[in-house]
């Protein structure tokens, strides 16, 4: 066990290590970063202060020191547009995806599963076939166009809810559903399948045989039996929001980390978009890492592969 | 010798519904320009946000209505099936490839260089996709065929690692080893024995990450950093259409209505493949 997990450690660190490396060759990538930086408006000499500052006229090597060390500090250089520390404008936009996420996820977790458990106790009837097309809907619907569809029904139409911004709980309704609903969608067709693997199971007969309850077979017995993928697959889906917040920030107007990625890119700025893409990485990777460790826990067999 | 007649009956087995869809769709990508009934990037000021035709002030010959600019936006539709699909299909085809490739190389040959490839999958599929792409697109800059090669270039970690798997466990089979026997090369072992071995589930994987590859370049175009303007692609479309969400459903609406029909049908027949060509999912229930 302590061999695997030091293991798992060693190959998060290397992954780790290889996206800063790609991180940072994204912008070099073009050949200047200077004048990928830079305004449209910038003279020669705005260009060569730029060069000198962001140290942009030494080796290749001494730069990704300079820049991964600074880094692991918490220094992920200023941004261009704020001249502002990167570092503080995550830390000003973090809070707000986080407050979006979680309400987006706790949607996704009381909607999907019951419908998942509820779809697989009444396997091939009505609740089943409409429980199966709202997950493919999930998975085929653009979220932004959702978005944009609730917005025209609620906002426009009847005036129930906020277009855009934060304030209120009125606001988080529309953004948290539609941030939600691939992972309500992914949710509910895995504890589906998990539920049906369980359900066949001879303790399951055991226990209905014994007279236990239906509601106590399928919750205690089944449901217990088939939580773990399904709670490891929430872990995952929570950091995976990180590709959903960027859409959906952008349509509901929302102060977040993903609008900051959009409007860095939009603005040049990128030190801020580094800084986002790497961080939001090595949270993934982690994620990934404690997933993996917990799994190999529960089940001895992936230990001793 | 191409089995065309087994090939025909498979086809009549296909799903009715998703089948039909995508054909239309496929003539309107292909012969869009010639389908439409005005050139999809005329704009008349004259005729600029009308209503579909069955609302008032509608006209029959703008049967989705007009956007801002007065352009017909069942044209654009039309003609914006041969941007969605090209880019969608190219994607898949390369992603696929390379993915193939790098599952094959480093799950027959194994060692350093199956680490290795690994562990590029690994960190590919960590970066979140989107993310990834939009900074990408950004960088090297937006055109049709920067955008396949950016989505591609984060695909293909998505086919190497389940194709591995699956290689992995050819590797072990009886004719690999009667082929090590009769003195085949690794080159000739991976391409004649491995390779063909692996092609049903590429072709199953493809069409499932089809409907991904082409939400994710809507996606992109919503942003405004993928296809660009005026090219009539649909998520640049339901992006002008925010702007007149008051007075205009119709601009965002129709597009999306066209996005879901794609990607449900090719998730649709992606499911049925998979059920289709791989023996072992005939009796797992989905």
């Amino acid at each position: 066990m302590k061999r695997y997990i030091l293991k798992r450690i060693g190959q998060a660190f290397i992954t780790i290590i290889g996206i800063s490396m790609i991180v940072f060759l994204l912008t070099h990538l073009t050949g200047d970063p200077v004048a990928l930086m830079a305004p449209q408006s910038a003279t020669l000499e705005d260009l060569e202060k730029i060069r000198i500052d962001y140290g942009f006229d030494k080796p290749i090597y001494v730069q990704y020191w300079k820049y991964i060390s600074g880094a692991i500090r918490g220094d992920f250089g200023k941004s261009i547009q704020a001249n502002i520390p990167a570092i503080e404008m995550f830390w000003d936009r973090f809070p707000n995806t986080l407050k979006l996420s979680i309400v987006s996820m706790i949607f996704a977790l009381i909607f999907g599963i019951p419908t998942g458990i509820y779809s697989a106790v009444r396997v091939g009837r009505n609740f089943d076939n409409f429980g199966k097309i709202f997950a493919l809907m999930g998975q085929a619907l653009p979220g932004f166009w959702v978005g944009i569809m609730l917005i025209i029904l609620f906002s426009t139409l009847l005036k129930w809810l906020p277009t855009s911004g934060m304030g209120s709980w009125k606001n988080y309704i529309m953004p948290a559903f539609t941030l939600g609903w691939y992972t309500m969608a992914a949710l509910t067709r895995l504890s589906r399948s998990a539920m049906l693997d369980v359900l066949d199971a001879e303790y399951i007969k055991m226990a209905r045989i014994k007279g236990v309850s239906e509601l106590q077979v399928i919750l205690k017995h089944a449901f217990k039996n088939a939580s773990a993928p399904v709670l490891t697959m929430s872990a995952l889906q929570f950091v995976a929001m990180m590709n959903g917040t960027m859409i959906i920030e952008t349509v509901f107007n929302w102060p977040g980390l993903g609008r900051l990625i959009v409007n860095s890119i939009f603005a040049r700025d990128y030190p801020v978009v580094q800084m986002c893409v790497l961080i939001s990485s090595s949270f993934f990777v982690f994620t990934n890492l404690i997933v993996d460790i917990l799994y190999a826990y529960l089940d001895p067999r992936i230990r001793y592969q | 010798m191409i089995p065309f007649r087994k090939i025909f009956s498979n086809i009549l087995q296909a799903p009715k519904f998703p089948t039909i869809a995508l054909l239309i769709f496929l003539i309107c990508g292909v012969f869009g320009h010639l389908i439409a009934p005005h050139d999809p990037n005329q704009t008349s000021f004259q005729h600029s946000l009308l209503p579909p035709f069955w609302m008032k002030g509608g006209l029959a010959s703008y049967p989705l209505g007009s956007d801002h600019l007065g352009r017909d936006i069942l044209s654009r539709i039309i003609v914006g099936a041969g941007v969605s699909l090209e880019v969608g299909i190219l994607t898949a085809f390369f992603s696929g490839l390379l993915g193939a490739l790098v599952a094959t190389l480093g799950g027959y040959l194994g060692g350093k260089i199956d680490t290795l490839l690994m562990r590029l999958v690994d960190m590919v599929l960590s970066m979140p996709f989107l993310v990834l792409a939009v900074t990408l697109a950004a960088i090297i800059g937006a055109s049709k065929y920067n955008l396949i090669i950016i989505l591609a270039g984060v695909a293909w970690a998505w086919y190497a690692r389940v194709l591995r798997a699956e290689v992995l466990k050819i590797k072990e089979g009886d004719f690999i080893r009667l082929a090590i026997v009769a003195g085949c090369s690794k080159t000739r072992i991976m391409v004649r024995h491995v390779f063909p071995n692996i092609v049903n589930s590429l072709v199953v994987l493809a069409t499932l990450n089809l409907g991904v590859v082409i939400i994710a370049e809507a996606s992109l175009s919503f942003l405004g950093l993928g296809i660009p303007p005026p090219a009539p692609a649909w998520g640049s479309m339901i992006s002008e259409g925010r702007n007149y969400i008051g007075q205009a459903w119709w601009l965002s609406v129709w597009p999306g209505v066209a996005i879901l029909l794609v990607v449900l049908s090719f998730n649709l027949l992606g499911d049925w493949l998979r059920v289709r060509l791989d023996p072992k999912f005939r009796q797992t229930r989905l």
